[in-house]
């Protein structure tokens, strides 16, 4: 008997097909109760792999170990909060968890559109569903979730199988494997979910792109509708990478968060084109521009998210944390191959509708402001795109496989990643058309001068670091134009409605969310770059410390107390002890800990921070030695908890965009932005 | 309005050229060549200044920890061949016997491998590829909970 789970699969991708069938067909028929049909489909499939999600669940938590991902990714020992990770934690169980999301996205998205957009709609459901009908397919026929452990009769021999082979009685495993002990950390628990979601949520705005091209609605309608559901995976993007990062710093002991490695380039490229697409459809918005730009920015987007999956997941390069090599690499060549040459061939046909009236005004004019913004992305993603494709093209063409690691990534993407921060104080401030000089001096005038001064003082205290002092300066120089922004509007509004200075300030902030929210968004982006910078003025030692002896870093010294070793049901303890002493006074006792896990055999290093909003103290207890004696690794990371908070901060800026706006303001909005625009014309 | 759109794609030409020059030259003395050990062996002088990555498998045994600092030293083998390796730095926890390692850094003089980089993959982790391991098990203690799971 197949399971049931993997009956739901085949009936889902069944329903799918059908769904992608009225749909196109009711639309060019013009018949709505086909398109609906078609709707209550993709409903269907939703409950469908929801039902077989559900089903995986159970048989982790039930510790059916006749199931061989269940075996291979969860045991008995295992913390809840992690078995409920596990479905996710292993190859077959992530691309089923991915098709989840992707139907439970696609299920609201067709909700929340249940009375608008209607002729984009058919469209938009066959689009999304011919996206959940691959990932399904992979899970019923390559990459298979529901595989079981079957014994042959009379022998020891295991083999797995959908189907129970003839001559064979069903097997089950005394015990699974567990999830790596690497993997058992918090953030990593939430980290895969939401990088997914982000992921997997760009097929929305991906979707109704490619709608609006087959059904030739290319007025600013689809664009519009997809703000929200474009903003949504940008955040979990963004969010997930910081995770990650957290996870890596916290659980891999070498002091940092970020190495460039493929996977986490897989994410970062989709985020880059994303950010440069939610800069640009400001224009379109504003001043129906950019058209086949925008347009090739999402779908650019899209296509990065399926191009990380599959650099991941293939094996075709080589990272720490990929998934193993597998057979599912030439399904998603094949799926990459039509996800750029259909949005390709329908841009070429729809060309004469996407063109351009308007033009730019000036070289310094927000329009260009923006573009140029657009440019520096893009040549951030390009320089990222070919670090990490690298290996493969001289692989190809030269039969060698030529890595570029860190040091070439830090190298080209510093400056850029400067030249943006720069713009984040100009763009915003560049009135939209050509700015007078005047307007110009007032803006800038103060910024220029606070950051300065800061300048300044920084050299003043001796910090000489080039990058840095860029860095640095230009986040100052943000930062006030940000606060002058701010100040300016609460100003205006104490002026023109007789408010205090905080309600004007919440006031302004209600008003414009997208605008004011958008610069916290950029404020938090600002943190992060002065965290990023804290890795210019970094240290690290290591020591071999007899127990009594103590090693001095930067202004900390600290003293080596020894070190126990305790066993627990599934992992034996190295304990040490440490007196944390800064500028002569102890502050803290530290306990830098290294596991082993007995089951999967794998040591995982504890390590321990002293952490303040300035530095960290990260100790790792790199070696035990049998006398007593250790070898400790110690790093001083100044500023590293900027970039944590700078998520957070990020996280309020979202959220702001996000609010729903009053709709009965939001039109006196419109009409007032409509009157304004009569104006400047 | 003609001068003006030069004027503008001459800026965005200009900021093009800059970027795609600045990723190309990034480059330049950042290539780390993926050979095998047989070929690391094979180059001769080549080999002493040029950055390598070089893959192989921890052979059991030979890992030597130092008592009084990070430096290890052990010999990865591929295809029959093995080769020295000296690594200063924390090791990855994945780091062990049968592990599938890959070590970057400069071939020396002396006969062994400098690593800067080492990066482990153990045999069966995170992998779904591998075939679910069932040597460890002896199914013939288990038959009841066989049939509680039929």
């Amino acid at each position: 008997m197949v399971d049931i789970g993997h009956l739901m699969l085949i009936l889902a991708l069944t329903c799918a097909g059908y769904s992608i069938f009225v749909s196109i067909y009711g639309a060019r028929k013009n018949r709505e109760d086909l398109t609906r049909s078609g709707e209550h489909a993709l409903f269907g499939v939703m409950f469908l792999v929801t039902l077989a999600v559900f089903t995986l669940w159970q048989q982790i938590f039930a510790h059916d170990f006749h199931n061989e991902y269940v075996v291979g990714y969860s045991n008995r020992a295992m913390p809840t909060f992690y078995t409920v990770a596990s479905l996710w934690g292993g190859q077959k169980g992530s691309l089923l968890f991915w098709g989840w999301l992707l139907t439970v996205f696609a299920a609201l998205a067709v909700y929340l559109n249940r009375h608008k957009n209607r002729e984009l709609m058919p469209y938009v459901v066959a689009v999304l569903m011919g996206g959940a009908m691959f990932f399904i397919a992979l899970n019923v026929f390559v990459s298979q979730p529901f595989e079981k452990l079957w014994q042959l009769e009379g022998t020891t021999q295991v083999i797995k199988a959908i189907m129970q082979p003839a001559n064979s009685i069903p097997y089950a495993a005394p015990d699974g494997r567990g999830l790596n002990p690497l993997l058992q950390h918090p953030a990593m628990a939430i980290h895969p979910p939401i990088l997914y979601m982000g992921f997997v949520g760009f097929s929305i705005p991906f979707a109704f792109a490619l709608a609006a091209l087959i059904s030739g609605r290319l007025d600013s309608q689809w664009l519009k509708t997809i703000r929200r559901w474009t903003l949504v995976p940008w955040f979990f993007l963004g969010i997930g990478m910081i995770l990650g990062g957290k996870w890596a710093y916290m659980e891999l002991g070498w002091g940092g968060y970020w190495a460039w490695d493929p996977v986490e380039n897989a994410a970062l490229m989709p985020w880059l084109a994303a950010t440069a697409f939610i800069h640009s459809t400001m224009i379109q918005e504003k001043k129906n521009m950019l058209k086949v730009w925008n347009m090739s920015l999402i779908l650019l987007t899209y296509v990065l998210c399926i191009f990380g999956t599959f650099l991941t997941r293939s094996g075709v390069v080589s990272s720490v944390h990929s998934f193993a090599r597998s057979e599912i690499g030439p399904w998603f060549v094949g799926y990459l191959v039509l996800l750029i040459f259909v949005p390709v061939l329908l841009i070429i046909k729809r060309l004469p509708q996407l063109k351009t009236t308007q033009h730019f005004d000036s070289v310094i004019s927000r329009e260009s402001a923006f573009l140029i913004n657009n440019l520096i992305f893009l040549g951030a993603l390009f320089a990222v795109f070919w670090g990490t494709i690298f290996p493969i093209v001289t692989e190809a063409i030269r039969g060698v496989k030529i890595t570029v690691a860190e040091p070439f990534f830090n190298k080209v993407t510093i400056p850029i990643g400067l030249f943006l921060l720069l713009l984040t104080g100009v763009g915003p401030l560049v009135a939209w058309r050509k700015t007078s000089s005047n307007l110009m001096k007032k803006f800038f005038l103060k910024p220029i001068l606070v950051s300065l001064l800061g300048l300044t003082i920084m050299l003043a205290f001796g910090i000489r670091h080039f990058y840095a002092l860029v860095s640095l300066t230009l986040s100052i120089f943000v930062t006030s134009t940000i606060v002058a922004e701010f100040h300016r509007g609460a100003r205006a509004r104490m002026r023109t409605n007789q408010e205090g200075y905080f309600v004007a300030l919440i006031r302004l902030l209600q008003r414009n969310k997208r605008r004011y929210g958008g610069y916290i968004v950029h404020f938090g982006i600002v943190v992060m770059f002065v965290g990023f910078t804290g890795k210019a003025f970094d240290t690290e030692k290591e020591a071999h410390l007899k127990p009594g002896e103590s090693m001095q870093i930067r202004s900390y010294t600290l003293t080596y107390k020894g070190f126990k070793t305790f066993e627990d049901s599934n992992k034996v303890v190295w304990q040490a002890e440490m007196d944390v002493y800064k500028g002569g006074k102890m502050v803290k006792t530290i306990y830098p800990n290294k596991h082993y896990y007995i089951v999967q055999e794998q040591p995982t290093t504890e390590v321990v921070l002293r952490s303040t909003l300035l530095e960290d103290l990260y100790v790792v207890l790199a070696q035990p030695n049998d006398d007593k004696s250790a070898v400790f690794k110690v790093y001083i990371n100044p500023l590293v908890n900027l970039v944590w908070l700078s998520g957070l901060i990020i996280t309020l800026g979202t959220f702001i965009i996000l609010l729903p706006d009053n709709p009965l303001k939001s039109k006196v909005a419109a009409q007032r932005a409509k009157i304004a625009q009569h104006e400047i014309a | 309005m003609a001068k003006k759109k030069i004027k503008i794609t001459f800026a965005f030409t200009i900021i093009s050229g800059l970027l795609i020059w600045l990723t190309l030259s990034g480059f330049e003395g950042e290539m780390q060549y993926s050979i095998g050990i047989k070929e690391v062996k094979a180059m001769g002088e080549a080999a002493f200044d040029q950055g390598l990555r070089v893959k192989g498998f921890l052979v059991p045994g030979t890992l030597q920890r130092s008592q009084n600092s990070l430096e290890v030293n052990f010999v990865i083998e591929d295809a029959g061949q093995e080769m020295a390796v000296r690594y200063a730095k924390v090791l990855p926890d994945t780091f062990k016997d049968g592990a599938e390692v890959l070590v970057v850094g400069k071939y020396q003089r002396e006969g062994y491998f400098d690593a800067q980089i080492l990066m482990a993959k153990c045999p069966s982790k995170y992998e779904t590829g591998q075939e679910y391991d069932i040597k460890n098990y002896d199914p013939s203690k288990h038959i009841d909970e066989l049939e509680g799971t039929n």
